[in-house]
């Protein structure tokens, strides 16, 4: 997928004006965080189980490449294979090679964020290959041809009108307007495809050095039939989403749902390791996991290394303010809100998406909810302090800090500048206290006014006190 | 170089080692790896069977309690008959021994595209969550759990355990080892993808029910 996170104003401000887009923010943001403090508030152990699942991931990072080949070699003993993808275009060869060597006519897709990031299904495309998303978000936005807006919700966007319009289009008429109606259909067209795929492609959302296994995560059962039905099963994630044993995976499972959608765990929690046994009735004949790099063995040894403790629920998006008034598309890539604006940096460049990490209020809500205790303000300051230290960045902000700086240092010219430039702003304020507008600073004074100062510099009503206290 | 060399080298760089670990710190990690070690979790209370209905209850899974094993033929039946299903159920294996009505016709095997309803055992249920684990075997595919509209259950009430790492023991205890497809499954299939509003049914059952036998 091309990265259009340059765009990121642009596309904000379409994005404010979109009335359909606004309703759907809205509604979203109202549900994902009320379901989520509901089922938290059941759970009085709930800080605990988060910091035990920061220090057990820590304790994964730590190791990472042991237990990376720990893992391969419990997968080849229960008859799978696993694939190391570097980058995208590895992990996309691999994966077209393997469809290929099947002489795969049709493919169908559970919901994989890493697909997305590796840009799978234009590589299929490519390769002459039929792929249908089967996660009914992720089906709409295929027929739609457009990425995803949420990283659990990718359809959030769109209204039941325009399923609607996209479902008579695809499947032709009559049409159908209600939302059971819209949901029956895409089961009926879908279950077909599921018959008559040769291959199963998913993600994971995390995988089990101990066992070998992977565990899928959904609400729907699309990934289950994409794991059970085709002849071939291919797994594609990322070297990050490994925990060492069963019981770490119990502490992700716990935190993953109730910071996700507010359940205490998703309707199908399901545990994949290899293919199928000689003797079963169904299953796959194949087992293939692509283990996906793509700059996270980089973020390993940078300040990014928090980062990796994401575990895709969801929550940092769902409580930003910023996201929470553009959604997702606006970001630009694959990865909206918080976890998107450090993520994205990191695997298509800074200077791509020069606007993502300021894109941010630093109002920390991110960070309280995020599950994994992932300082996610923090990891934008830095992205924004690599910015200035690699002299990206417009010139007139550059400047303009560069004169503060200069001028901040220096407490007695300080002060002797700001003292007059006060009291005129303070005079001019007048009776109302705010500035609507300023000459030089329409952007910012057009969402928002600024306060007058009130009287004197601090340092001046400072000296002042000090003074009469002596006296 | 192979990926899996250029991906291991750059991890171990980033960790700054350019070495595997060292024997000792091996030990350490596979002695934590033999101890699996738990980590905090929430409580259950003590009623580990009402607890699981509770849980079940909230997400819309039905149970019915029965008896004993002998009673599960005419309560599948009768469950059929209350929600105006045919008279027809794919079983897994595992369940050809219960003695099925005359009346049912029953496949014995994996789930075909036309299969309204299933039956199927189940290695545990978890009181935690109001889940029921299922494990895929020659006796028991996978299949039955996913492609049917109705699927019925058969839980012992001492297959009842308190949290997913109680499941964990379960499944590692299993004849012939962990199984290549363990289904931890909660309730009727679900989708929230139009407009964020619940609907049942997305692609799995519309309907899960729980025979809890004594
Ligand atoms: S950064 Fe934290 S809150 Fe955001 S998706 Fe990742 S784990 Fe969830």
């Amino acid at each position: 997928m091309d990265v259009r996170s340059l765009e990121f104003k642009q596309r904000s401000v379409i994005a404010l004006d979109e009335p359909n887009l606004q309703k759907a923010l809205k509604q979203g943001k109202a549900g994902f965080q009320g379901n989520r403090a509901r089922a938290i508030d059941l759970v009085p152990e709930w800080q605990q189980i988060r910091s035990d699942a920061k220090v057990m991931k820590d304790h994964t990072l730590e190791n990472l490449d042991y237990y990376l080949l720990q893992y391969e070699a419990a997968v080849e003993a229960n008859g799978g294979k696993v694939h190391w993808a570097p980058t995208a275009a590895d992990a996309n060869r691999i994966i077209t090679e393997l469809v290929t060597n099947a002489e795969a006519k049709l493919v169908v897709k559970g919901k994989s964020m890493v697909s997305e990031e590796v840009a799978l299904n234009s590589a299929l495309e490519a390769a002459g290959v039929q792929t249908v998303e089967t996660d009914l978000g992720e089906y709409i936005i295929q027929l739609a041809g457009e990425p995803p807006s949420h990283i659990i919700a990718p359809a959030a966007h769109k209204t039941k009108e325009q399923v609607s319009d996209l479902f008579e289009k695809a499947h032709g008429g009559p049409r159908i307007e209600d939302r059971p109606g819209l949901v029956t259909q895409a089961r009926h067209v879908l279950r077909e495809k599921f018959m008559t795929a040769d291959i199963g492609i998913t993600g994971a959302n995390l995988f089990i050095a101990e066992s070998g296994q992977h565990v899928l995560v959904t609400n729907e059962g699309n990934g289950d039939l994409c794991s059970s039905v085709p002849k071939v099963q291919i797994v594609i994630t990322s070297i990050d989403k490994i925990v060492p044993t069963l019981e770490d995976a119990a502490a992700t499972i716990r935190l993953l749902a109730r910071s996700g959608t507010g359940q205490h765990i998703s309707n199908y929690t399901s545990l994949y390791g290899g293919p199928k046994a000689a003797d079963e009735l169904d299953g796959p004949e194949q087992y293939h996991v692509v283990l996906v790099d793509n700059g996270r063995s980089t973020m390993l040894g940078n300040a990014f290394r928090d980062m990796l403790r994401c575990i895709r629920c969801g929550a940092c998006m769902n409580h930003c303010p910023v996201y929470g008034n553009v959604g997702g598309h606006a970001y630009g890539w694959v990865y909206p809100g918080p976890m998107g604006s450090v993520l994205t940096p990191n695997m298509v460049g800074l200077e791509q998406t020069m606007d993502l990490p300021n894109a941010c209020t630093m109002n920390g809500r991110c960070a309280e909810v995020c599950p994994m205790s992932i300082p996610l303000p923090d990891l934008l300051r830095e992205h924004r302090r690599l910015q200035f230290q690699r002299g990206l960045g417009g010139k007139v902000a550059r400047g303009t800090l560069a004169a503060w700086a200069a001028v901040a240092k220096k407490p007695s010219i300080y002060q002797t500048l700001t003292r007059p430039a006060v009291k005129v702003m303070s005079y001019f304020g007048g009776k109302s206290g705010v500035y609507k507008t300023l000459p030089g600073l329409g952007s910012w004074t057009s969402q928002r006014d600024l306060p007058a100062p009130q009287g004197d510099t601090f340092m001046a009503q400072w000296r002042k006190q000090q003074k009469s206290k002596k006296s | 170089m192979s990926g899996r060399d250029q991906i291991i080298g750059n991890i171990r760089r980033s960790l700054g080692r350019d070495e595997p670990l060292a024997e000792q710190q091996v030990a350490a990690l596979q002695s934590r790896e033999a101890a699996h070690r738990q980590h905090a979790r929430p409580q259950v209370g003590g009623d580990l069977v009402g607890q699981l209905k509770k849980q079940m209850a909230r997400v819309q899974m039905t149970v019915t309690e029965l008896g004993s094993e002998a009673e599960l033929g005419e309560a599948v039946a009768e469950y059929l008959r209350e929600h105006q299903l045919p008279a027809n159920i794919s079983i897994a294996p595992e369940l050809q021994h219960v003695d099925w009505p005359e009346a049912l016709e029953v496949h014995a095997g994996a789930a075909r595209s036309e299969d309204l309803s299933s039956v199927t055992a189940c290695i545990c249920a978890i009181a935690e969550t109001g889940s029921i684990m299922l494990s895929a075997s020659a006796s028991s595919p996978a299949t039955l759990r996913f492609m049917p509209d109705n699927h019925m259950v058969v839980l012992c009430r001492a297959q009842v355990v308190s949290h997913l790492e109680d499941a964990w023991q379960v499944m590692r205890d299993q004849p012939g080892g962990i199984s290549r497809a363990v289904h931890i499954n909660t309730g009727p299939s679900r989708t929230g993808d139009v407009e964020q509003v619940i609907e049942i049914g997305a692609h799995g059952p519309r309907r899960m029910h729980v025979f809890l036998v004594d």
